[in-house]
């Protein structure tokens, strides 16, 4: 396995810009206006009529992939992916079905 | 640091890119922040989707003007918040699910309005969180009969003292940017189908809350120095983590732990009974990155869609729990556990101060992590999908299988 602990390592330029408007003083907008310029492109809504969302589904299909959310907010057993932190003998049975 | 090129590096389109959190290389940075504008950039096509449904009226016109009123970077933290993917993607499926329900076509309208008021409330709290910040009480406040009011991401509430004065706060925070959230609304909820949320819900008392902050903290400096790149993952993915407590720590209880993530809430996580004493660091420091990792794969789907549809009628037998589970859980807890293996593994050879306790643990757990890919089957022939996949899926679950059985010395004549 190798061993990439000491590469350098930063947040991402997103995580900075959604985080920074909240915490008073943090905002780093204006160090980085190339990300804050990506980040009016990216959630400018110009216009309701596109064909954005038939555009990805018809790629997502084209890629065997599921493009449809319908199922994911279902809550049957098996939508949540849960894990016990630690499988104690006396832990119920009941929480351990949930188990991935 | 440049948002717009860093993407350029990495083909994030695929799913094989995904591959880079096992590898921890040196392209992982690219993947992470590719991956996080394009679910940006297809959130934002979901709510101009939902504004653009005529049948949506005046809630999606209103809707509409208060984002348009929003900074780009407020709009942003609407749109990577679960609550408005988790209300959304309701909404999406009312609207496919009512043209064919007959009688039930009522309460599939019901389910749109109450989801289409739920956008419109996330994005109004935060336009009022907004302008307190800039010394304006709103309208939304002053009407609001709440005595806290939560940010859509979690990290920023306003509180009304009993003067009716609001004023803003922020949550307890994990490694600056991850809100830990004790109290809200969200962490409150009863969600009967949940492991965790349907456990009951306890208050901790102060000094609980702050045996959990502290086994938080310590648990992410343990990732941190373990493997830096999954300290990133978790604050670049994980915005809001849920604890309940749902037993006291008296002597003669059965403890109950778990952590659980939530497909339709992506960028959460949930942690269940941490503040017991016997939950360990190690055990902490596991479960953040178990559901960390599908936070990272969720934010990838959500992207470029799902690796399979969620069919809950045919499911894998997994090889870790023996549990039949869901196609997509199974896709999901190849990567899980080829991360916490890593994770686990690292942590043993650079933590200087474990105990005998937890280095037992942690042995336990890598043997457990392992030992679903040291089946002499293929990962990807347990599949159990009728539709045909993408073929980096199956690549990717049998490449981690075989790295992991080079690593244990498993050969396949054995």
């Amino acid at each position: 396995m190798k061993d990439n602990r000491n590469m350098p390592k930063a947040l991402s330029a997103l995580t900075l810009l959604v985080i920074g408007s909240a915490s008073a003083g943090a905002v780093m907008a204006s160090e980085a206006p190339v990300a804050s310029s990506a980040l009016d492109q990216a959630t400018a809504i110009v216009s309701l009529d596109d064909l954005a969302m038939a555009e990805f589904q018809a790629n997502a299909r084209a890629n065997n992939l599921e493009a449809l959310a319908t199922g994911h907010h279902d809550d049957s057993i098996g939508s949540h992916h849960h894990h016990d932190i630690v499988k104690e003998p006396e832990l119920n049975v009941e929480a351990t079905r949930f188990n991935v | 640091m440049n948002a717009q090129l860093k993407p350029l590096e990495a083909d994030v389109a695929r799913p094989a890119c995904l591959m880079e959190i096992t590898r921890t290389g040196a392209r992982m940075d690219a993947v992470m922040e590719g991956i996080m504008w394009a679910r940006l950039r297809r959130m934002r096509t979901r709510l101009q989707e939902a504004l653009g449904n005529a049948e949506h009226g005046v809630i999606a016109r209103s809707i509409h003007a208060i984002y348009e009123a929003l900074p780009a970077d407020r709009q942003a933290r609407v749109l990577l918040s679960s609550e408005f993917c988790e209300s959304y993607m309701a909404l999406d499926a009312a609207r496919k699910q009512r043209p064919e329900a007959g009688a039930d076509a009522m309460a599939w309208d019901a389910e749109s309005a109450r989801n289409l008021c739920a956008i419109h409330d996330l994005v109004q709290r935060e336009k009022a969180l907004l302008d307190l910040a800039s010394g304006s009480t709103s309208r939304y406040l002053l009407e609001s009969r709440d005595w806290v009011v939560d940010s859509p991401v979690g990290d920023q509430l306003a509180r009304k003292d009993v003067q009716g004065r609001w004023t803003l706060e922020t949550p307890p925070m994990l490694g600056d940017c991850v809100a830990v959230d004790l109290h809200s609304k969200v962490a409150r909820h009863h969600e009967p189908r949940s492991g965790v949320l349907s456990q009951p819900c306890l208050a901790l008392d102060e000094a609980e809350q702050a045996v959990v902050l502290d086994k938080l903290s310590r648990a992410l400096a343990g990732i941190d120095r373990a493997e830096p790149l999954y300290g990133l993952v978790i604050r670049n993915f994980v915005r809001r983590i849920v604890v309940r407590k749902s037993e006291e720590s008296t002597p003669d209880v059965a403890r109950r732990f778990g952590s659980e993530h939530v497909p339709r809430q992506p960028g959460s996580l949930r942690l269940l009974n941490i503040h017991h004493p016997e939950l360990s660091v190690e055990a902490c420091m596991e479960s953040i990155m178990h559901e960390s990792t599908h936070n990272f794969l969720a934010a990838w789907e959500l992207a470029n869609g799902f690796f399979v549809a969620n069919d809950y009628q045919h499911r894998v037998v997994s090889p870790w729990s023996g549990n039949p589970i869901p196609n997509s859980s199974y896709i999901h807890a190849v990567f899980v556990y080829y991360v916490c293996h890593r994770l686990l593994k690292s942590h043993l050879a650079v933590a200087d101060n474990i105990d005998a306790a937890a280095r037992a643990h942690v042995h336990r757990r890598l043997a457990v992590c392992a030992a679903g890919f040291l089946i002499e089957q293929d990962l990807s022939s347990r599949l159990m999908s009728t539709q045909p996949l993408n073929a980096d899926i199956g690549t990717m679950m049998d490449d981690m299988q075989a790295d992991m059985k080079r690593e244990y010395g498993y050969g396949r004549q054995q």
